[in-house]
Formats: C-alpha cells, structure tokens, sequence
C-alpha cells in the first residue's frame, strides 16, 4: 500500500453566520499520496479554498471543523494551536492565489523569504538571509542576491508569485498546498509558474495539493483530482481516469464548460444551467439534481453515496451507467 | 534623500508664509503699541520718540524683512510690556513647554498603541469593550476638567505630586519631570483615546489584509504577525493622525499650563494677548508653528520608514 502524506477523513467545516451554522465542506475524504498531486477542482464558492485553509487550520475563527486531517499519521486538528505553528511553513507550505496582496509591502523580499527559516531552522539572519538567496535563485528569479533588499512593489505579480513560491518551500516541506496559484497571473506567466511547480515538485519529491477551477491546470501537475461540488466530492480518483470517463454528470459538465481552443470562434460556450445551490439551502438527496440532465425522481430521496465510476474513480451518483454510457 | 530635501524645502515656505500671515495680520490690528506702552496721557513728541525707538516709523516692508532676518538670526526684538528681548522672555518658557509636549507624547503613544492593538486583536470581547469604553471616557472628558481632577487626586488627596508650579530644570530632572507629568497626562489624555481608536480601527484593516493570511501560513503566531507585519502596516493612518493630533498639543498647552501654573509658552502667549504685547504674541506664534512644522516633518519622514514605496516620490 501507497503511503500517504495527507489523510483527510469525514471533513466538515461550518461558518457561523447570523443565522446559524453554514455547512461549507460536508463528510470530505481525500488522501494525498506521497510525492504525488492531487487536484481540487469545482466552481467558486464549492469550498475547495474552506478545504486548503482547513488543512492549514486558517480558516477564520467563525468556523467550526470537524473530522480529521492526518498528517503523516498526526491529527493535525488535535494539536495545540501552538504546535500548528510548528507545522505551518515547516511540513506544510502555502501558496496563495493573489501574488500582489500575499507579501508585506513594508518588508523587503528577502526578510519575508528569511522568515520562515529563521522561525523553523533556527538560522541566523544572516544564514537565513543567504539560503533565502538561493531560493529566489531556486523559483528563477534573475540576479536573486541583488533583489533580496528589494520591497515587492519592485517585482511584477509573476515574479512575486516566485516569491511566494519561495517562501512556501524555503522549509522543504512535505506537502504543498497551492490554492489557485495561477489565477491572477497573465496567461503567459501562468504558464511560467506552472512550469516552475512542476519542476520544483518532480525535484523536490514532496506532495502537493493544487486547487483550480482551471481543468488545464489539474490535468497538468496532479495524479490525482477531486471534483468538488456544494461542499461534497462528487468525483474522485486519478486524473488519468477521471479526465478519460467523467463519470459524474458536474464532471461532464466541467469538461462540457471547458472552451476549446479549436472550437468554432463564436459558437455559444457550453455552461451547466442552473445556480450552485446555496449552502443555506441544500436541496435534499443529490445536490446537484436541480441542474441535472440525467435526474431521476430517486436522486431527490437520499444523498447518493460514493459509486464506482467507469474506470477506477469514484462518483456520487447513481445513474453512473447512464452518465458513461 | 530627495524626499528628505524636498520636505524640507516645504518646510521652509511654509514657515515664510506663516510669518508673513502672523506679522501682516498684527499690523492690520488697529492699536498703537507706543500709546499702549506710555497711557493715553503721554505727550506727542514723547510718542513719536518711542515709535521711532521700537521702530515703527519705517515702512512696513522693511519691517517685516527686518523681523524676519532678526528671526533667523535669533533677535526677536524687544517685549513691548517687559521692555526686555523677546529671546530672554521665550527661552525658559521654551523648556517648558517642549518637555511637557514631548512628554505628552510619549505618554500617548505608550497609552494608545498597546491598547488599539490589544482592543483590535480581541474584537469584540472584553478588552475590546474595556479599550472603546476607556477611549469614549478620555474623549468626553474636557483635559482641563481631567487636569482639576488629577490635581484633586494626585495632589491634594495623595500628595504624590505639587498642585501646581515650576521648579525649573537647575532643582534637578527628576523634580522637573515630576512637576510635569501631571500636567502632560491631562495633555495625553484626549490624544491617546483618539489615536488608540485609530489604532484599532487601521489594525482591524490590515488584520484583514493577504499577507497577514500569508505571515500565518509560514507559522508565525498570532502575536507575533501582528507584532511583525500587522502594527507597522497599521501605523501610516495612525501616524499621520499623530500629526494632525500633536498640533493640538500645543494649543492643549496653553489651558493646561494655566491649569498647573507652569511658565510655559501657552501661558506666556496667553498672558502676551491678554496685555496687547503684539511682538511677542508675533514671535510666539511663528515659533510655536515653527514647533509644528517641525513635528509634521518627522511625520512625513516616518512614513517614509513605515511604507517603502514612498521613498522614491
């Protein structure tokens, strides 16, 4: 059996809001196999950003979380807040979706980079500032040594996401988690970055968690991919399969909603109609039912469980032969 | 670098049109400080004498550019009422009253960043409450009341401190700091509610903000993000109402001084208009916006420190 770095069992996370507890994840379960990619993919608002800072444990102080997160074999939801300290930036690194607003504009890049090694290896500042040299060298940065002392207004947004990249691994960490690392970008930075993580995953062998709504981007560094939707994984299993057969009719539908580069200039992109529902008001049995095309009156009784799907993957529906078919 | 000799090339125009505004706007005053000075009895020639001795017989220009060099050069001219230089009357008064706003100060600064950062940090709970109920009370309450009330506690119901007065700094730093804590409290007060107030609002702001979620991410405490990243990216609101609020302190100084009897500048300027001594109330004036051009100076340089990119405008 595959070792994994990150187990994540029966997740739940509720926001508190003035009219009660909110379920934002609900009953999630993922793993994320050692050295390998797992990507988290589904619309804004469907609890895959909940999910990353669930992991971190950063979610504001108005969340309720239950289940649990192992982290090579401890409960990361058990420790003292004190001992999560120890793991964020050391065993776990982040990278966040706006490279623009994730740095301190008051600090120099280097310091930011340094911080962490200071904080996690002890270094001094002096051999923090110089390892965090070499991981600016490391992300590509030109002329790393000379813009250590530079502020991130200095940088433009591709190479301040180099930056955050930077600092994520300065402590090599067992897992990454990066949450929409590429959005933000130009289209022909995204590229660079991607190009860069998956150079820096293959050579550094650790785990990664990438969360996108851009299938391109999954397909493209994980192994393995979870489609997320209201809160739930709807499909999972490795991105071979899983982009080979979607077997869950939202997974159909995201690959439906993926423009096509040859596609006639003009024809009508393809949307899956409907609204997310709101997690204030989860309709009953499958989530997904109101937008379905395959739906049936027994999808509205009770919340279909996890199904084996056309190849290896798992899918939360029940008419998973229908879908393939 | 630039920045530094830029602000401080404002900081000289302004201070010549301060000057100009305070000089022409008491020659306009109607009043004739000769006949002040000699009584209504006085005979003409005896007048005239006068005003050519205080120099008022030549045209204004000129005498305003004469001020103004004796300004630079540190001649103020003589005090109408106490016939003495204006140098000799302001320059006891002077160490007086930039102790006790330096003090003051300080003492606001102490008062209200720990307390808007702490009332931030818990929002909503009870230092929250405890910080914005504190803050509420110093705004409400007048300094000149807050000043009574000290001396009525401090002095007269513990005797910790004297009531009022001066021993000047030759009795020893400790006894002239004594005499001037008071009194520099009830100057601190209203600062620090308002700038304590700001505090928590600009921390609240930037708690919000992406890279304190980033900072968090690297494993940083909560204590330590706002130590680190937070409070320093706070502080350019809250600095520049420190300037706008020190400014105030010298007003502030001239009710308070007469409160505690301190022979500062805010009582000899009060005592200067009260007796139509126009040259000192002149002087005065220009030194005390002088004192804060000054203080809105190392504002602007402290922005530059708090928030790189202002460095290169």
């Amino acid at each position: 059996m595959m070792q994994n770095t990150l187990s994540v069992q029966n997740l739940s996370v509720s926001l508190r809001t003035d009219s009660g507890y909110v379920p934002i994840v609900r009953d999630l379960s993922f793993d994320v196999r050692k050295g390998a990619a797992l990507g988290i993919v589904g619309e804004s608002g469907c609890g895959k950003s909940m999910t990353a800072l669930a992991v971190m444990r950063l979610l504001p102080d108005s969340a309720q979380t239950s289940g649990s997160i192992m982290l090579e074999g401890n409960d990361l939801l058990q420790l003292s807040e004190g001992a999560m300290c120890a793991v964020r930036g050391a065993r776990i690194g982040m990278v966040f979706q706006e490279p623009m607003t994730a740095l301190n504009p008051a600090h120099t890049v280097g310091k930011q980079i340094a911080e962490g090694l200071r904080l996690h290896k002890g270094l001094s500042s002096r051999a923090a500032i110089e390892e965090a040299g070499n991981l600016m060298d490391l992300v590509g940065i030109p002329n790393a040594g000379a813009r250590l002392s530079d502020f991130p207004h200095q940088f433009s947004g591709g190479q301040r996401q180099r930056v955050v990249i930077a600092m994520a691994l300065a402590c090599k960490p067992d897992l990454l988690v990066a949450d929409e690392p590429t959005t933000a970008l130009d289209v022909t930075v995204q590229l660079q970055i991607l190009e860069l993580l998956e150079k820096l995953i293959a050579d550094m062998g650790m785990s990664l968690i990438v969360i996108s709504h851009d299938l391109g981007v999954i397909g493209r560094l994980c192994d393995d991919v979870m489609v997320m939707y209201a809160g739930q994984a709807v499909e999972k299993g490795t991105v071979a399969d899983v982009f080979d057969a979607p077997s869950h009719p939202y997974t159909r539908g995201l690959f439906g909603a993926l423009p096509e580069a040859q596609e006639d200039i003009g024809a009508r992109l393809y949307t899956i109609p409907g609204v997310v529902p709101s997690p204030f008001a989860l309709p009953h049995g499958c989530k997904f039912a109101d937008r379905c095309g395959y739906v049936v009156p027994a999808c509205r009784d009770a919340e279909p469980p996890l199904s084996p799907g056309k190849l290896g993957q798992l899918a939360r529906c029940i008419k998973v032969p229908e879908v393939v078919a | 670098m630039l920045f530094i000799v830029r602000r401080l090339a404002a900081l000289i125009v302004t201070l010549f049109i301060t000057a100009s505004v305070a000089f022409f706007l008491l020659e306009v005053i109607p009043g004739d400080p000769a006949l002040d000075m000699l009584g209504t009895e006085a005979r003409e020639d005896t007048l005239a004498a006068l005003r050519t001795q205080l120099g008022l017989d030549t045209p204004l220009w000129l005498r305003f550019f004469h001020w103004l060099a004796g300004f630079v050069t540190g001649d103020l001219g003589m005090s109408f009422r106490y016939r003495v230089p204006v140098t000799e009357l302001i320059w006891d008064p002077l160490f007086v009253t930039i102790p006790l706003g330096l003090l003051a100060i300080a003492i606001t600064i102490v008062i209200s960043l720990p307390l808007g950062a702490l009332a931030a940090r818990y929002r909503g709970k009870a230092p929250d409450v405890i910080v914005t109920l504190l803050t509420q009370l110093g705004l409400a309450i007048p300094n000149f009341w807050f000043a009574v009330l000290l001396i009525l506690v401090f002095s007269i119901g513990l005797g910790w401190f004297a009531s009022g007065g001066f021993p000047g700094w030759e009795a020893g730093p400790f006894d002239a700091f004594k005499a001037l804590l008071l009194p520099a409290i009830s100057l601190a007060l209203p600062q620090a509610a308002i700038i304590a107030r700001v505090t928590r609002s600009s921390v609240l702001e930037v708690l919000d903000q992406d890279f304190v979620r980033t900072a968090r991410a690297k494993g940083l405490t909560r204590s330590s993000t706002l130590w680190k990243h937070v409070l320093r990216n706070a502080m350019v609101p809250v600095v520049t109402v420190m300037g706008t609020q020190f400014t105030f302190l010298l007003a502030g100084s001239i009710i308070v001084e007469n409160v505690f009897y301190l022979p500062g500048l805010g009582r000899l300027i009060f005592q200067a208009i009260t007796q139509r001594d126009l040259v000192v109330i002149k002087n005065v004036v220009v030194l005390i916006a002088a004192l804060i051009m000054i203080i809105n100076f190392l504002v602007d340089i402290s922005y530059a420190i708090i928030n790189p990119r202002l460095r290169q405008r």
